[in-house]
């Protein structure tokens, strides 16, 4: 196994909105730099680049600006590595990374974390079947690579993410099922778009899509089982009471389903940074655990360290380009170049606004947490170990006082998605049952390697920085 | 015009567009990609590198389907 190393002065972990709008800045701003994403084209999760030219999703917006995005961080010489994934990172900063058969370790002078969001799932029966996928995951096998989610599918859960992956079935000509969402909505959305009236257009463009999808619509349900035995053949809805729980009594079937994309929302990724040492904060509003980032800067409480877009919190593509700018531009002041503080101050204004849009869409749908009641005893929390949701309360009630130790007794989020999937309702069942907050159950700590590494890779990459020790 | 990339499936040829995800092709083929430590049908969940449950067998190594783009000649291994 071969391994190869590279220096740089700002580095970017992330080629989404965030990590390109920061490579572009810093690099305009005089520093040299290296943006990396896992991903075989840049473009994040919002401006996600299609397989084929063919694509009819080539023309769509979103994918437009990604392009663009990609198109000039190439021109300013901002060196962009796909299909690169950082593993582990120390400070000072030393990044060890994976690129297909290589190992690469990074050495740079500041770096930027926007390492983006990811789904924020909510175990319920069934949900481990095959079919059952994240909302995310329908819409980038549909806009990406061109395949089906199935023949006849449910979308399902709550916030209007649901609407844009509804939109995404509308643009490719494909049609839904059903469309469930917790929420009523309907004039609750109004004050909102009073404010920010230029959210509008594109907020109808969605509901147009979702029309144009055939789909029942089923507002104020939610999904309180998957059925199937080999994999996913029904869902079973239920209505919401006055008391905001399912109502089990009136629940009904919808038959010869053979895929359910559900989501309710996302959460920071936060795996690199926390792995660093920054501080982090819990916010209901923002997605739960967030990294702290000034809001002029980026910085974290780590010197050298920066993060942008969803990492520090939830808010989608438009508060994730201006804080991508802002770290950009406090990294190479970081690196010693000399930033405009008139155009910080003008970001920083238009990140508030950005993020008051972006909040006040998050109180229209807060996260249902409490949704994991509706988890039978034998239903799988933790999908990496098995672990049911009676094995927990278990451990729980001899005594495991918070999400790590639970973790110990029951081996909940010790497999190898390290906690990431079910961490966030283990927190809320150990809240629950305990009566603290989820901040207080406490938060999922990454370990070495962040993401899998065959040993060779890992052994090429020590080799690599001078046999330097990894905890 | 999409470019194509013959692989091996469990031993089947099948071709597929280049730049498209591993996984993108077996869930086409078959949702149940692997079983979990209990035994249990799992297939493509998250999408996005971070829940492991579409891990299938590439050339020997484990690797997660949803995060590997098809190459020519790959030999997949599917359940287990
Ligand atoms: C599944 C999903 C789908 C979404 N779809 C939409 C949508 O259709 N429309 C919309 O408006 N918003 C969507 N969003 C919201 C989205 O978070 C924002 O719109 C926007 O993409 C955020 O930008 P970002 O740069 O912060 O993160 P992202 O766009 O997520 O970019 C982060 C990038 O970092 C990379 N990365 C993370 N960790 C590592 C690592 N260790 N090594 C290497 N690379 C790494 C990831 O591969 C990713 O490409 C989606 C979010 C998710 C999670
Ligand atoms: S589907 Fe989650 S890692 Fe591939």
């Amino acid at each position: 196994m071969t391994g190869s190393s590279q220096k740089c002065e700002v580095l970017v972990i992330g080629a989404g909105p965030a990590g390109l709008a920061a490579a572009a800045a810093a690099r305009e701003a005089g520093a040299d730099v290296i943006c990396l994403d896992l991903f075989a084209r840049p473009g994040g999760q919002y401006g996600m680049q299609p397989a084929s030219p063919a694509s009819r999703f080539e023309a769509v917006s979103q994918v437009a600006e990604g392009r663009a995005a990609a198109a000039r961080c190439l021109e300013l010489g901002v060196k962009l590595l796909t299909e690169t994934e950082v593993f582990w990172a120390e400070p000072g900063f030393r990044v060890f990374a994976r690129q297909g058969q290589e190992a690469l370790v990074i050495e740079a002078n500041q770096m930027i974390v926007a390492s983006g969001a990811m789904e924020r799932p909510i175990p319920f029966d069934g949900w481990t079947l095959p079919g059952v996928m994240t909302a995310g995951a329908a819409q980038r096998l549909i806009k990406a690579n061109g395949t089906l989610p199935g023949n006849s599918t449910v979308l399902a859960g709550s916030g209007p993410f649901l609407f844009a992956v509804a939109d995404t079935f509308a643009k490719a000509g494909l049609r839904l099922r059903a469309y469930v969402e917790l929420q009523g909505l309907g004039s609750r959305l109004l004050p909102l778009f009073v404010r920010h009236p230029s959210r509008l257009k594109e907020a109808a463009g969605l509901l147009r899509g979702l029309r144009a999808t055939g789909a029942s619509l089923h507002r104020r349900h939610v999904v309180v089982e998957a059925l199937g035995g080999q994999r996913l053949e029904a869902v079973r809805l239920a209505p919401i009471g006055g008391d905001g729980k399912p109502q089990r009594s009136r629940s009904f079937t919808i038959d010869g389903v053979d895929s359910l994309c559900i989501g309710y929302g996302f959460q920071p990724v936060i795996d690199v940074t926390s792995a660093l040492g920054a501080e982090h904060r819990h916010d209901t509003l923002l997605g739960g655990w967030r990294c702290v980032a000034d809001p002029l800067t980026g910085a974290t409480s780590v010197a050298g360290l920066y993060a942008a877009g969803e990492t520090t919190g939830i808010g989608g593509a438009g508060p994730a380009r201006l804080s991508g700018r802002i770290a950009g531009l406090g990294a190479a002041a970081g690196a010693g170049k000399t930033a405009r503080a008139d155009e910080i101050a003008r970001l920083a204004r238009q990140l508030a606004d950005a993020r008051d849009f972006a909040q006040g869409l998050a109180r229209l749908f807060p996260f249902p947490g409490h949704l994991v009641d509706e988890l039978s005893p034998s239903g799988t929390l933790c999908r990496c170990e098995d672990v049911s949701r009676a094995d927990v309360e278990a451990a729980i009630d001899d005594g495991a006082g918070d999400a790590l130790a639970v973790k110990m007794w029951t081996r909940a989020g010790m497999g190898p998605c390290q906690g990431r999937i079910c961490g966030s309702s283990l927190a809320e069942l150990v809240a629950r049952r305990i009566g603290v907050s989820v901040a207080e159950a406490g938060c999922n700590r990454p370990h070495m390697p962040l993401r899998p590494v065959p040993l060779s890779i890992a052994g090429a990459a020590l080799a690599q920085a001078d046999g330097g020790c990894i905890r | 015009m999409t470019e194509s990339v013959i692989l091996f499936v469990d031993g089947e040829q099948v071709r597929t567009a280049r730049g498209t995800t591993l996984a993108s092709l077996l869930h086409a083929r078959n949702a149940a990609l692997r079983t979990s430590p209990a035994g249990r049908p799992r297939g493509l969940y998250c999408g996005m590198g971070v829940c492991f449950e579409c891990m299938v067998r590439v050339d020997g190594e484990t690797v997660r389907s949803c995060v590997t783009q098809v190459r020519d000649d790959m030999r997949v291994e599917v359940g287990q």
